[in-house]
């Protein structure tokens, strides 16, 4: 189903989204930007609402990947140990608003954490049934270069339903089930802005596509770079790459691939709790082990880590688990950049 | 553009004279912002940069793990702006690295650099890496395929800039110039620490945005304990789970760490990828450090820590006589 709103009325269209389930929509908080729930009494947040320029900052594979999630309590009463399983999240999560290499990233997520290793259930009860409405980028950030690794600022790979901004209003086209479901019932809603969509949008639409594609600032080219990793692993060259990065968990936090976590215990006298958190490959304690064992105990062991896991062992479908979304390489705070670090990769040629 | 031939002649001799095993100091980042290089060899002096917009946080490189643990980079040189060499002082006066193991740099008339979060916002279109020239009291940006720009000084400064009042380097072994220019004058700057009306509920908010990836800690140069509390699983101090609450403890001990010691350098700031004010909370910390003991870390190399000596006088002190048994 195809479908045009008028720029104006993509609040209304927020509220009805709202009353129907949980939406998440993406709004400027003083960091740069985040997801965060509407509710459908909430005013829509009309220069908060971060639907033009460029993506948040925090991408929102937090609201489904959390960064801390509960697992179960756990209380010791007495000699007795018991345990409270914690329910599962029920409602149907809509994200509004998501960038198309951020829904890519959930394909990414998925491929663990829904994964043949098994299923994480945090994860899988957030993901269960949630639709993922994209938004193209007319205007691609400073860092983006999505059409590097196989994406596109219009990309649909991983997306529910795509809005394209055609300036006084937004194209919708469902791409899936889940979709067409959410989309058809949004423009059965009495109060429903949606009109159809006609030969002129589409047009407009295909315009805008190819005009965002020419505006991704960044390039790299991956072609070369599997069989220079393939033999690369032992060289010495990790350390100099990773000689400016201070090992802080920002480029991985921000990431919206990356998908590392710890399960640890918090413990109050007799009460406690076991969270799954975010755990980063960039921390010195990262797979630190009891005795104390450290596996990667340099930087640039930790650097070589992140880099194999976006460009080789993370990779799934013939795509790189790096989604191009250039947040690691703005917000890095030594100016560590991943373009740069893959063109000397490739450059080096791996270990003679 | 890279450093002038002087200096580049410096630190080349330096180097192949086997006096330094490395230099560390500012680069060209591939964006508009500055990174930290390490020279090793003479040749990779030629990536030093003095540019204002290459600024970046070297300093921390000198007590990174890295730095503990390779010998290879001691004795070092560093490329140090004024503030930097406070930064120095407060590092050699902890003992965290050793006099006999650095050769200082300084950069005399500084006039502040640029920070590249504002000029970003500024000129969105902006990609690589800019020409900057000083014109009086604007920068003038030469941007690849644009125009340049003249943008208002104070409209770019780092923040920690527009409240130094430090333009030569307290102490050096070598002393360059960084441009001809009349340093600014201190009355020019503002010192005092912004106060925040809103009080706790406003650091509240910003707690709450906080998503514990450690930058701030990571990225300052007087934290560089082998065994931070913050990371501590058992027992665990502040729990990994990002809370308001959890959130708030590991912002108050670091800080707290750092009272006292803190140069109010605002790397942390710098650092925090989700914008946190946390320079507002050094120069706070800064304050009631000058207001309570008089005590200004960074200014003397051989100064101790307020907290580290026991002064009979102290009016919050115990009276033990009054006190009896
Ligand atoms: S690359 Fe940058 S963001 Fe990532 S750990 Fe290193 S310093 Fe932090
Ligand atoms: S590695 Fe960097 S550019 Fe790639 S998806 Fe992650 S944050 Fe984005
Ligand atoms: S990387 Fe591509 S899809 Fe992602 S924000 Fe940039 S332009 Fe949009
Ligand atoms: S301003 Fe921040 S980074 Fe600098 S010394 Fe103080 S706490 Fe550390
Ligand atoms: S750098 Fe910012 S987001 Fe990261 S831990 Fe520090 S305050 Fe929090």
């Amino acid at each position: 189903m195809k479908a045009v709103i008028a720029r104006e009325d993509v609040g209304r269209l927020l509220a009805i989204a709202a009353r129907r389930d949980e939406l998440h929509v993406p709004v400027l908080d003083g960091g740069g930007g985040r997801f965060v729930p509407l509710n459908a009494e909430d005013p829509v947040p009309r220069d908060g609402l971060m639907l033009n320029g460029s993506s948040a900052r925090r991408p929102p594979k937090e609201v489904l990947f959390a960064q801390t999630a509960p697992l179960f309590a756990f209380e010791l009463r007495r000699g007795d140990f018991s345990i409270d399983e914690l329910p599962p999240e029920a409602a149907t999560k809509v994200l509004f608003g998501v960038r198309p290499c951020d829904g890519r990233g959930f394909r990414v997520l998925d491929s663990l954490l829904l994964g043949k290793c098994g299923t994480d259930p945090a994860y899988a009860s957030a993901r269960q049934g949630s639709v993922l409405v994209g938004i193209g980028c007319g205007r691609p950030g400073s860092d983006c270069f999505c059409t590097s690794v196989g994406g596109d600022p219009h990309g649909t790979d991983g997306l529910d339903v795509l809005a394209t901004d055609l300036g006084d209003a937004l194209h919708l086209e469902s791409l899936t089930d889940g979709g067409e479901g959410w989309l058809r019932a949004i423009a059965a809603a009495v109060d429903s802005p949606l009109t159809p969509a006609n030969p002129e949008t589409d047009q407009r639409c295909r315009e805008a596509h190819e005009e965002a594609r020419g505006r991704v600032p960044r390039h790299v080219d991956l072609e070369p770079l599997d069989a220079v990793l393939e033999r690369a692993f032992d060289d010495e060259l990790w350390d100099d790459l990773a000689a400016a990065c201070i090992g802080c968990g920002a480029c991985t936090f921000l990431c919206p691939t990356c998908r590392c976590f710890d399960v640890q215990d918090e413990v109050r006298g007799d009460r406690g709790l076991r969270v799954r958190v975010w755990d980063s490959c960039m921390f010195r304690e990262y797979t630190q082990e009891a005795g104390g064992h450290n596996p990667r105990p340099r930087r640039g062991m930790r650097w070589r880590n992140r880099f194999y896991d976006k460009f080789r062992w993370g990779a799934h479908d013939g795509q790189p688990a790096c989604v191009g979304c250039g947040r690691c390489i703005t917000h890095c705070p030594s100016g560590v950049d991943l373009i740069d670090l893959v063109e000397r990769v490739v450059e080096s040629g791996g270990a003679a | 553009m890279s450093v002038p031939a002087a200096l580049d002649r410096h630190l080349r001799d330096l180097l192949s004279s086997g006096q330094v095993r490395c230099v560390l100091g500012p680069a060209a980042g591939c964006g508009p912002r500055g990174t930290a290089h390490l020279a090793r060899t003479p040749e990779a002096v030629d990536r030093f940069e003095l540019s204002p917009l290459a600024c970046a946080n070297v300093l921390v490189h000198l007590t990174s793990e890295e730095a503990r643990r390779d010998d290879a980079r001691r004795p070092v040189a560093v490329l140090a702006r004024p503030c930097e060499t406070r930064m120095l002082n407060q590092l050699l006066s902890e003992r965290a690295i050793e006099r006999d193991e650095l050769h200082v740099v300084g950069l005399g008339g500084c006039r502040g650099v640029i920070d590249s979060r504002k000029l970003r916002e500024r000129l969105p279109e902006l990609r690589g890496f800019p020409e900057v020239r000083e014109e009086g009291d604007t920068f003038v940006i030469e941007g690849e395929g644009m125009e340049p720009v003249s943008v208002p000084r104070n409209e770019l400064l780092l923040d920690r800039c527009s409240g130094c009042d430090i333009s030569e380097p307290l102490f050096h072994d070598h002393t360059f110039p960084l441009a001809d220019a009349a340093p600014t004058s201190a009355a020019e700057a503002e010192c005092a620490p912004e106060p925040s009306d809103e009080g706790w509920d406003y650091w509240a908010d910003q707690f709450e945005r906080c998503i514990r990836c450690y930058a701030c800690r990571d990225a300052c140069p007087l934290c560089y304990c082998e065994d931070c509390v913050l990371d501590r699983l058992r027992p665990m101090w502040v729990p990994r789970s990002v809370s308001l609450k959890n959130n708030t403890a590991y912002q108050l001990i670091r800080v707290l760490h750092l009272s006292g010691r803190c140069t109010a350098c605002g790397e942390c700031e710098q650092a925090c990828p989700v914008d946190l004010p946390l320079l507002t909370l050094a120069r706070k910390m800064e304050q009631e450090m000058r207001e309570l003991y008089g005590a200004r870390s960074g200014f003397d190399p051989e100064g101790r820590h307020p907290m580290s000596v026991f002064d009979p006088n102290d009016p919050e002190g115990t009276d033990f006589e009054e006190q009896g048994r």
